[in-house]
């Protein structure tokens, strides 16, 4: 997917400038997080977020040989499976894929890794149909628009606005009530899914022991595009391994409480190989296609490779304040709020995303909802220090902070400075602007005295009555 | 709470319904619950519902049609009948693996339930399963099941959505209408 995150700092007014988007965000945030906490506390939440932590760590630490494990398992089952270093080599894997078998129907189901290598529109540059079934995604592919969240792609719309869009391209009458927007999507979707030649899915967790995918949803949509074309191709990220089925027991509870707040979604599906002649439905091919797309440049680093444990839950968007008020669309690409702030400048490059690791308080809510416990606010910090380091900062912050390196180093060049500024102040009153924060904030009124001023007075004082 | 509570307490929040009955009264209750069907229904004959003759049950009680699924090999053409079959049913009525009381789940595990589409396509589902078939949680199910064969699909709460404004909406791909009928004795 084409990037806009360099561009930032230039769209964000008109983000922020969009109240209706604003109104959709907060009430979607905050009713996640309201339902996230009211699951989270059935269960030993410290003690699973640890146990999901030492998991992905031993995972990620030892990547390459879970992921041979893994393969070995898969095609064992039958199941036909390639790796793609970069997003140009997935897409052309699924391209031969659907070319060797004559594919000219896609339905999909919801996968942040298919948007990120930008699948839809090569698939479509070969004459392919690819129909988003995920009601969300299905609302934003007609409309042209990337997706604004993880779980819920279309949660910056408002419902007049999806009655609208139905009304535009599905010819039908306007209607602004969730389930009769619903009911036609079904209807529509039900005819693709019945004439759909294969099934994109994408993998919540991938089974090293078994060679299995496993999918969460909650529409049915993912089990069905894997389910009724005779053939499912599965793109999994590198890094989404866990080692064992009983791992679920862990990993399902930690994903759902936190995502939307469920104890479970309702259609957790672990999926093998092709099914065998006694099954009457079931794909007759399956093939994985596993992706690294700069997930090794992030494995290479020492503090990175943590964000390599994410399990895509989105909360770290939901309680995220930058989040709550810039929606999804802001941060530019795939991956949004604190995780996509933290992976974004890796995998695409710092100077593309420079902004992100600033656009944060550094409040840490993200790390302390994370049921892997990443370090997200400590990681959004080293990636500010990447772009300081890569000379990346706007020029006058680069001077504001050699000139207040020099000035600080002496105790009486720091006096002279901050006497400057308060001179400065008082002559200019508020007149005085500085860029960056006069637009929204007021200066701190300096007082009569400084402290080292007051100070002196009281030592003088003292020293006068003994 | 028993597991049994449990159960219910779990699956209407969930907006599913739950019904209990003693075997003896399984095939009246069957008769019932299809009464009003005309158009078709998907049997899956297996576990309970093989032994208690229920395909004679259901094609007594009302017009539909039966399309019965079993796990005798298909040729490809009988595969894309079987698809169509499914598409046109209006209830689809199956046994489960187990079910799964801290969270209302019904499990299905690939040796016993060979049809994915038998849960999907189908509007209304109706699951006939023995009381003695309740676990307390995931973690109990993952201990013993087979970590090659079983692929088990976890079933909590019929299809939803809450993709337009957060507002919750059922069946949007899958069934919107899910009934657990939950035998004792």
């Amino acid at each position: 997917m084409q990037s806009r995150s360099h561009l930032f700092k230039e769209d964000l007014p008109s983000h922020l400038n969009n109240s209706t988007m604003r109104q959709n965000v907060d009430r979607a945030t905050w009713l996640s997080m309201n339902k996230r906490e009211k699951v989270i506390a059935e269960i030993d939440w410290h003690a699973s977020r640890e146990q999901a932590r030492q998991i992905k760590k031993e995972v990620v630490d030892n990547l390459e040989v879970y992921l041979e494990q893994f393969i070995e398992q898969a095609e064992s089952q039958g199941i036909s499976v390639q790796r793609a270093s970069s997003a140009k080599e997935a897409v052309e894997l699924a391209g031969i894929i659907a070319q060797e078998n004559n594919v000219k129907r896609v339905v999909k189901s919801k996968s942040m890794l298919t948007e990120e290598i930008g699948l839809n529109d090569y698939l479509q540059s070969l004459d392919i149909s690819v129909v988003e079934t995920d009601l969300g995604e299905y609302i934003i592919q007609l409309n042209g628009d990337p997706p604004s969240h993880l779980t819920g792609p279309a949660i910056h719309l408002s419902r007049q606005e999806i009655g609208k869009i139905f009304q535009k391209y599905l010819g039908i009458p306007y209607s602004d009530d969730p389930e009769t927007l619903t009911r036609a999507a079904r209807e529509r979707l039900r005819k693709e899914f019945l004439q759909a030649d294969m099934g994109i899915t994408g993998a919540n967790f991938g089974i090293v022991e078994n060679g299995c995918i496993t999918v969460v949803e909650n529409e049915g949509n993912a089990r069905l595009c894997a389910s009724l074309p005779d053939i499912h191709v599965a793109f999994i990220g590198m890094e989404r391994l866990i080692p064992q089925m009983q791992d679920l027991g862990l990993f399902l509870p930690l994903l759902c409480r936190s995502s939307t707040g469920q104890r479970l979604t309702s259609f957790i599906s672990t999926f093998g190989g092709p099914v065998s002649e006694e099954h009457p439905d079931g794909p007759e091919k399956v093939y994985y296609i596993i992706v690294d797309n700069g997930r090794s440049k992030l494995l290479a680093d020492k503090r990175l490779k943590e964000a390599l444990h994410c399990i895509r839950c989105g909360a770290c968007y939901n309680s995220c304040p930058i989040y709550q008020n810039i929606g999804g669309h802001a941060y530019g690409w795939v991956y949004q709020g604190p995780i996509g702030a933290v992976i974004t400048p890796s995998l695409l490059g710092l100077e593309k995303a420079k902004d992100l690791p600033f656009a944060s308080s550094l409040c840490g809510t993200c790390s302390e909802v994370c049921p892997v416990k990443i370090p997200l606010h400590e990681l959004l910090l080293y990636q500010r220090e990447q772009v300081v380091e890569a000379g990346l900062q706007p020029n006058l912050e680069a001077f504001g902070m050699k000139a207040f390196v020099n000035s600080a180093s002496s105790s009486r060049s720091f006096s002279r400075l901050i006497g400057l500024g308060k001179g400065l102040q008082r002559l200019l009153g508020s007149k005085l602007k500085v860029p960056g924060w006069s637009s929204s904030r007021n200066l701190p009124q300096p007082p009569a005295s400084s402290f080292k001023e007051l100070w002196r007075e009281l030592q003088t004082d003292r020293d006068t009555n003994e | 709470m028993s597991s049994v509570e449990h159960i219910i307490t779990r699956l209407t929040e969930l907006k599913g319904s739950v019904l209990t009955r003693s075997k003896a009264e399984l095939g009246e209750t069957l008769r019932e619950m299809v009464s009003s069907c005309n158009t078709a229904i998907a049997l899956h004959e297996a576990g309970i519902l093989a032994t208690e003759d229920s395909v004679q049950v259901v094609m007594d009680s009302c017009e539909a049609k039966i399309v019965r699924v079993s796990a005798n090999s298909m040729t490809r053409q009988e595969r894309k009948q079987f698809k169509k079959q499914i598409a046109d049913c209006e209830l689809a009525i199956t046994t489960a693996d187990y079910l799964l009381a801290d969270t209302g789940t019904i499990v299905f595990l690939e040796p016993t339930h060979k049809s994915r589409l038998l849960t999907l396509l189908p509007p209304a589902v109706i699951v006939v399963i023995e009381e003695e078939k309740i676990l307390s949680s995931l973690v109990k199910l993952y201990e013993f099941i087979d970590k090659n064969s079983s692929k088990p699909f976890l079933f909590t709460g019929p299809s939803r959505t809450a993709d337009i404004e957060k507002k919750l909406v059922l069946g949007v791909h899958g069934p919107e209408k899910l009934t657990v009928l939950l035998v004792r004795g």
